[in-house]
């Protein structure tokens, strides 16, 4: 019986080879899609799977509540976690650590500074280090290559380090015994190996070093009065309640805090399986990354499920409109003995089968996918499907899904067809048939209109803010960065020596040069009193007396840094007219803005400048001031001319002046359009799926048309026997198109609009939505629908209508 | 094994209904052959779906045996006319995506043989009709009296008690309708009952007795 449906399901196919085909592809199209946000689902459930122990280990997150403060903390204090193993019996290990990251490691006399490629992302998942005591490999699952797990971890100044690490650093896999100094600040012996951790684990590190160590190098690692500054998760044997271990802690606590103390601690122990996905809006300070924030990938997610949806409208709609070829295989059937049941049974079998075929179309287009988009995202956040159990069920799960979808229209609109009339070969009333054929087609456009808006409005915005008026001068200039240890130092001397040289015309030095994502920021008060909650935040530049010249910043007011005036160097700022605007201060000369251990004094005012046009939600304002030991970077104005030659002759000082250490530089203007990398990755990556959606819709179209062409042959045929033209004919068959998309661009457009505007949100300079984008968006649907009807339309209106009428 | 007793059927057309069957009376006897004949529009395919049960009367009774056809639902209809009839039709109605095997088999599958009783009944018939060779062809490859060869063979091959025939071989030249005749009465000498619609008196001459059908009337 089955066998019987699938042959006559695959010669149905067979014989709609050209739409069955586009058909297929567009499902495996949306399908694909769907995988690739699957794959990332099952990604983000599979965190902290392979941890063994993973449903006995529970974090210990600490409340403080005081009258003056409140703290919630994904930490508490050092000594707890091995008070707790020493005291509760239950307990049978207790993981205690603290998380660094790796600034800087230097083996022998090469010194390494590890830079942060996304600085301030939320997904910092690279060059970590943990302390953690002996417990640690107890309660996690971290295999060692080298090193015995019972008693590494022991001695002070020892540390673990994974086999990518090793190759990194010690470009050896067993770097066993060799030392390594960390952050300038202590140097360890390596005693171990670990197995490589994968990225679906907030534990991921390069080192594991001794906690130990911590206590040597003068962190405090004892007072229990110090809250929040260790993770301790504890390992429980099978059935002990979490609870009960609770409620055991504020004894412990009272031996070591008075009593008065102790309530106002507070711990709860969370399950390990539920600290990722409930790290977001937990309220708790050092939940630790990467954590799982689901609702980025939700709009990806909807346009995944959009496209599918579109290419299943295709299905049901070219199904549907082939019923009436298939109209007699029911009636015979049916005479035949068929029960109804029988024959949906039938028909969903055909669409799960197809759904089956492009399913497996899908896999390698996923793959496809998954090349193009694995570079642009911040971290792994797509699964391996085939050793994924989760992903073969949503495989699977899938398959029927769309095949149900797909064929359950069909299947019942098929099956219904009374023996009798098909037999007599009458045709049923075709009425709700053609409805639904046009809301899917509504359907489809309106989806991809959406798709064109959004598309249009991310390249115009990209466009926009790539050619801002930034306020200051970004073209042509070098920017050179020091990260040695006398970082600052090398700046000067390089800037001395520098500005002797006739291929330099101007430089300055700063920690970091406008239209670079800035990464210090100060608090200040506008009153002396500094009172708690009126705090203001302020971008920060530290620069030197040249800066505002250099970058051609306009002053209004006041003056620059200058020598002449010593205490420039102490408490001088320098503030834009927004900043004043924002901070409502009127007369700015001599205004005085408190921090935290004293005050900064404005000087000088400019005209604005953006160092990003990206809405950053809290900083209200931007100062300049003179810190020469922050300085970290060079910036130069070559002398006009030859650039190639100035870049050559600045190498040769650097060379003369750092021996040793690798010249680098980069172009300002280039580093300011990487600042918009994440919109114009987002930009291509919509404008792909507004490719894939405009596709989709069209190949639903064509299928269609070909169809009512084929059905009205004979209507074409008397009508130019008639005296109609090709154009008429074309007018005939395409006027129904014209009017549904013009439907679909109505419902489109106000759906568009407020998708647009809540993305515009994100910059602080916006593009306005004019009448223009929807109107070209709407008739580019209109032209590109047109294009395709009457390719068909045109051959359908040129066949001989001898040849047409004469069949009947 | 038929009797049809003041049968009618009628259609709302508007306001007031048209008669297409008034008041038939028929009884027909195991082993008949019977052709109807009658002008076009007389009725003739609807009096043979009302036999078939494809469709319901809409005034008076139709027994089948001893069941009361006119009283049963659809389903219990259904596995009436499974197990006892067989139809043919003018324009074949074989299924164009199966091979002459598959489309003699269909009919097997909807009645619970399992596959190696299938396997034996289809090749049995395959033979009989000899069209062994033609087994894996699909139906545009046969000329259209083999098409309907197959379609005598589809209607026979799970030994109906009654095979319905509306204008078997109107869309046949004279020979290859000719040779579906005489199947069809070889059928018959098998103790196959048969009735058939047809426009030619040749063809009605194949069988035992005639009903002239007339504006619905049955004419004697
Ligand atoms: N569903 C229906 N609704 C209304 N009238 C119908 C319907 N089906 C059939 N008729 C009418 O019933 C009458 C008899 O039709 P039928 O098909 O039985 O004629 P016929 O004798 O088989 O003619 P032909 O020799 O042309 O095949 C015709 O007048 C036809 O218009
Ligand atoms: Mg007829």
């Amino acid at each position: 019986m089955i066998r019987n449906y699938l042959l006559s399901a695959l010669r149905n196919i067979a014989k709609q080879k050209l739409y069955t085909s586009i058909n297929i592809f567009g499902l495996a199209i949306g399908l694909a899609l769907c995988l690739l946000i699957l794959s990332n689902i099952s990604y983000e459930l599979s965190f902290e799977s392979n941890q063994l122990n993973r449903d006995r280990i529970y974090r210990l997150n600490g409340e403080y509540h005081s009258a003056e403060t409140e703290i919630y903390s994904a930490r508490v204090m050092a000594p707890l976690g091995s008070a707790i193993t020493d005291e509760i019996t239950e307990v049978e290990k207790a993981a205690t650590f603290r998380v660094s990251r790796i600034n800087a490691v230097k083996i022998g006399d090469e010194r390494v500074k590890v830079v942060d490629p996304n600085p301030g992302a939320l997904f910092i998942h690279h060059d970590k280090m943990i302390f953690a005591n002996p417990d640690f490999l107890d309660v996690f699952t971290m295999p060692l290559l080298h090193g015995n797990p019972k008693t590494v971890l022991r001695e002070p100044f020892t540390l673990l380090i994974t086999e990518k690490a090793a190759l990194k650093y010690f470009e050896t896999s067993d770097p066993v015994g060799e030392t390594i100094k960390i952050n300038d600040e202590f140097e360890c012996q390596v005693v171990g190996i670990l197995k490589d951790i994968p990225q679906n684990t907030q534990l991921y590190c390069d080192f594991l070093i001794s906690y130990s160590t911590l206590e040597k190098i003068g962190a405090d690692v004892k007072s229990w009065d110090v809250f929040a500054t260790d993770y301790v998760y504890i390992l429980l044997p099978k059935n002990v309640d979490p609870i009960a271990i609770e409620r055991k802690l504020p004894a412990i606590l009272s031996k070591h805090l008075d009593s008065n103390a102790v309530g106002k601690y507070k711990f709860d122990l969370q399950p390990l399986k539920d600290i990722y996905f409930s790290a977001i809006g937990s309220g708790r300070s050092g939940e630790l990354s990467p954590i799982g924030v689901v609702a980025d990938m939700v709009p990806y997610g909807l346009m995944a499920m959009f496209i599918l949806m579109q290419a299943i409208a295709n299905f049901i709609n070219l199904s549907t409109a082939r019923s009436a070829d298939r109209r007699r295989e029911v009636g015979v059937r049916k005479v035949f003995g068929a029960f109804r049941g029988q024959l949906i049974r039938q028909f969903l079998g055909e669409s799960i089968l197809i759904a089956c075929i492009a399913m497996l179309l899908s896999l390698p287009i996923y793959e496809l996918f998954k090349q193009l988009v694995n570079p642009i995202l911040p971290r792994e956040m797509l699964v391996e499907f085939y050793n994924n159990p989760l992903m073969v069920a949503s495989i699977i799960g899938l398959i029927f899904l769309v095949g149900v979808i797909a064929g359950f229209y069909p299947a019942f609109h098929l099956s219904r067809f009374k023996t009798i009339t098909v037999l007599q070969g009458k045709s049923d009333s075709k009425s709700t048939k053609s409805w639904l054929r046009r809301i899917l087609v509504v359907f489809q456009f309106t989806t991809a209109i959406i798709f064109i808006l959004v598309s249009i409005t991310i390249y115009r915005q990209v466009k926009y803010v790539t050619s801002y008026d930034l306020g200051f001068n970004q073209k042509n200039i070098i920017v050179l960065d020091f990260n040695s240890e006398n970082r600052a130092n090398d700046c000067q001397l390089m800037k001395s020596e520098l500005i002797k040289s006739v291929n330099v015309s101007a430089a300055t030095m700063t920690n970091n040069p406008l239209g670079r994502k800035n990464r210090s920021y100060c608090i200040f008060y506008l009153n002396e009193n500094r009172l708690e909650g009126e705090e203001r935040y302020a971008d920060l530049i530290y620069a030197d007396q040249d800066y505002t010249t250099f970058f051609g910043l306009e002053l209004v007011q006041g003056r620059t840094f200058s020598n002449e005036h010593p205490d420039d160097a102490v408490n001088g700022v320098i503030v834009n007219e927004s900043t004043l605007k924002e901070l409502g201060i009127e007369q700015p000369i001599g205004y005085k803005l408190y921090t935290n251990n004293g005050f900064l004094e404005i000087i000088g005012v400019v005209k604005n400048y953006y160092g990003t046009l990206m809405a950053t939600g809290y900083v209200s304002a931007s100062f300049i001031t003179i810190n020469p030991e922050k300085f970290e970077t060079l910036v130069l104005k070559p002398a006009p001319g030859n650039l190639a030659a100035a870049i050559i002759a600045i190498e040769k000082v650097w060379k003369a002046t750092l021996p040793g250490q690798d010249f680098k530089y980069s172009f300002l203007d280039d580093e300011i359009r990487n600042n918009y990398s994440e919109y114009s990755d987002s930009g291509a990556i919509m404008l792909a799926l507004t490719l894939l959606s405009i596709l989709i819709a069209l190949i639903g179209i064509l299928g269609l048309v070909s169809f009512t062409a084929e059905q009205r042959t004979k209507e074409i045929g008397i009508r130019k026997v008639l005296g109609s033209s090709v154009a008429d004919i074309v007018r005939l068959l395409s006027r129904e198109f014209v009017i549904l998309i013009t439907i679909a661009n109505l419902i489109a457009w106000p759906i568009a609009y407020l998708m647009m505007n809540s993305m515009l949100q994100e910059f602080s300079v916006r593009i306005s939505l004019g009448f223009g984008t929807f109107l070209l968006a709407g008739s580019t649907a209109i032209l590109l629908a047109l294009l395709t009807v009457a390719f068909q339309t045109i051959k359908a209106a040129n066949a001989n209508p001898v040849d047409s009428l004469r069949y009947e | 094994m038929i009797k049809l007793r003041s049968v009618t059927k009628a259609y709302n057309s508007g306001v007031d209904k048209t008669f297409v069957l008034r008041n038939i009376n028929l009884h027909v006897k195991e082993g008949e052959f019977i052709s109807i004949m009658g002008p076009s529009g007389a009725g003739k395919s609807t009096l043979l779906h009302i036999i078939g049960m494809l469709d319901s009367i809409s005034d008076g009774e139709y027994h089948f045996f001893d069941q009361p056809v006119h009283a049963l639902n659809e389903k219990k209809r259904a596995a009436l006319y499974k197990e006892y009839l067989g139809f043919v039709f003018q324009s074949y109605h074989l299924i164009d995506d199966l091979t002459v095997y598959e489309n003699l088999e269909m009919p097997l599958l909807y009645k619970k043989y399992n596959s190696s009783e299938r396997k034996s009944l289809v090749c049995d018939t395959l033979d009989r009709f000899q069209i062994v060779g033609k087994k894996n062809l699909f139906p545009n490859q046969l000329s259209g009296g083999q098409q309907q060869l197959v379609g005598v063979a589809r209607a026979i091959i799970s030994k109906p008690k009654l095979l319905l025939a509306d204008e078997p071989t109107g869309n046949l030249h004279s020979v290859q309708g000719e040779e579906i005749m005489q199947l069809l009465s070889n059928l018959n000498q098998d103790r196959t009952t048969i009735i058939q619609v047809t426009h030619s008196e040749k063809n009605a001459g194949y069988g035992t007795r005639i009903l002239q059908l007339k504006d619905g009337w049955i004419e004697n």
